[in-house]
């Protein structure tokens, strides 16, 4: 009676949301749980006419009405399957309880009535409290291919949905349609992704809140490409000296720039930051970009000089990595950079 | 870590490889010209690395592609790959054609419902900090979109999987290009000091 139970709230999700297919299902399996509690209804009856005997059906009966009324309010479906179901017993039933009204034997027989008493509030649990949805979603197969979990061998027709099914839990309260479920799974995957940006984006783990992560990633996102733009900017004014030093011309050239300094437009600041080159001198020694020279240096061929570019070359020696770095709004810096690029 | 290491190198060979070809082919530029130039090859280069199997880096190629100048590099740093630039200008073009029919019921949608929005704030008081939650994550959601590159074509699980790719491959480019540019300074502060006494 239990796979009766089950086949019938399948039966029963079915038609609320119709396909064919689930359909067909459905009532396969239902036809073969028919047979199945068939058998046992015969047995069981036997067992339970051995263990009670006939004067205490009168009782039983009263019983059963109460029953009755239970099954009748809440599944009103799921008992009419029961009892049409057992209908075929019923017989038996009409030998046994001869004192009851003829009404009350179509409807509740001692055995479903009995069984169906223990199956409601579990069925009734499976409905309402935290489940696996798996159960309730083979009932509702038809739209969800995510959320589908076959357990058994009613769901052999789903074969290809099983293979691709997202694993979804659905919590106490929480809806379980597949629209929601999906939304579910969504979300699910996207602060996935926005965890390992987290631990991607420095200083991102000390926000919480979605919008304040973006806040983070757009911030980081946007000093990456500017540091690409600064960089690039860098080196195309350091890569004619790194020629000129292939040419060793620069020998004549640095001595030049060097005397420039102080006549030139340099704000005092900058020209203080142009005196802390030694100290990164140091730094650059022990980093690995020494490697790189050679490629870099047989690359790129001598280039002519542009009459701007002293200026701009201390501007941009001054304003060093480090130094970038360590201020808060090197942004604005650098937009000032560009700016005077713009206007010489 | 060593991943990122190898990657390092296949866009620094890429890179250097693009700059040369610049070189070889224009003598005398200008500074911005040059910087352009020395942008456009990393960001040509970091995108090859990736081998258009991101959507970013199709979107970087496309819009490379777009400027007649570039074409000639972009031949020849991806080579044989050429194929991969008129796939990814094929595909972005669909894209922005499908968006541009989405925008147009966007709009119309967004008419329609202003007016019921409206009313659900008015009726529903609690309700009204969870529509400003939203409209925030909206607003930097657009913000991320216009910052990654093709990201204005992308759904948000999408464009947050692309972003992710994006800022590692970001990273590698800025790591590649401070150390080279630190090298050279390096030297050249090396030559000057040396230069200095004379």
């Amino acid at each position: 009676m239990l796979n009766c139970m089950s086949s019938s709230t399948e039966n029963n999700s079915n038609n609320t949301n119709p396909s064919v297919l689930e359909r067909q299902r459905a009532i396969y399996s239902r036809l073969y749980h028919q047979q199945q509690s068939m058998q046992n209804n015969v047995s069981n009856l036997h067992t339970i006419m051995h263990q009670f005997p006939l004067q205490i059906h009168d009782q039983k009966i009263e019983h059963f009405h109460n029953f009755a009324a239970f099954g009748g309010e809440n599944y009103g479906i799921s008992s009419s399957e029961i009892s049409r179901s057992s209908l075929e017993t019923e017989h038996f039933m009409v030998s046994t309880v001869s004192n009851s009204s003829t009404a009350n034997q179509r409807k509740f027989e001692p055995q479903d009535s009995i069984r169906a008493r223990k199956e409601k509030p579990i069925s009734a649990k499976k409905r309402k409290a935290e489940v696996d949805v798996e159960e309730e979603l083979k009932a509702e197969a038809g739209e969800s291919q995510s959320e589908i979990t076959t357990k058994s061998g009613i769901s052999k027709a789903s074969g290809d949905e099983k293979s691709d099914y997202i694993h979804v839990r659905a919590r106490r309260g929480q809806a379980t349609d597949s629209h929601s479920l999906a939304e579910r799974a969504r979300r699910e995957k996207i602060s996935k992704k926005m965890k390992c940006l987290q631990e991607l984006v420095p200083g991102c783990n000390k926000v919480t809140g979605k919008a304040g992560m973006l806040d983070e990633i757009i911030n980081y996102v946007q000093s990456l490409q500017k540091q690409v733009e600064f960089l690039s900017l860098k080196l195309s004014t350091v890569h004619p000296r790194l020629d000129f030093n292939v040419d060793n011309l620069i020998a004549k050239e640095i001595p030049a720039y060097i005397a420039r300094f102080p006549n030139s437009t340099i704000p005092l600041d900058m020209a203080n930051l142009v005196q802390f080159q030694p100290n990164q001198l140091q730094q650059i020694s022990t980093s690995s970009g020494v490697n790189v020279i050679p490629n870099g240096t047989h690359m790129i061929p001598p280039k002519v000089e542009t009459s701007s570019l002293p200026n701009l070359e201390a501007y941009l020696d001054s304003s060093c990595y480090e130094q970038l770095q360590q201020l808060p709004n090197w942004d604005t810096d650098l937009m000032s950079l560009y700016n005077s690029v713009n206007f010489q | 870590m060593q991943n990122n290491s190898l990657r390092k190198k296949e866009f620094m060979g890429k890179w250097l490889k693009g700059l040369q070809k610049y070189n070889s082919s224009s003598k005398d530029m200008n500074f911005l010209e040059r910087k352009k130039a020395i942008k456009i090859t990393s960001d040509i280069a970091m995108a090859s690395t990736r081998k258009a199997g991101t959507f970013w880096s199709q979107a970087l190629l496309a819009n490379a592609s777009n400027d007649d100048s570039n074409k000639t590099i972009l031949e020849h740093m991806l080579g044989t790959n050429s194929k991969i630039v008129e796939r990814a200008s094929t595909t972005l073009l669909g894209l922005a054609n499908n968006n541009s029919k989405k925008i147009r019921s966007k709009k119309i949608l967004k008419k329609s419902c202003m007016a019921k929005r409206v009313k659900r704030i008015d009726s529903h008081v609690g309700l009204a900090c969870c529509v400003i939650a939203k409209k925030l994550m909206k607003k930097r959601t657009q913000v991320l979109k216009n910052l990654v590159p093709g990201g204005k074509y992308l759904k948000k699980d999408s464009l947050i999987r692309e972003t992710l790719d994006y800022i590692a491959s970001l990273r590698v480019q800025v790591d590649v290009m401070r150390s080279l540019a630190y090298a050279t300074e390096h030297l050249h502060c090396q030559q000057s000091l040396v230069v200095k006494p004379q």
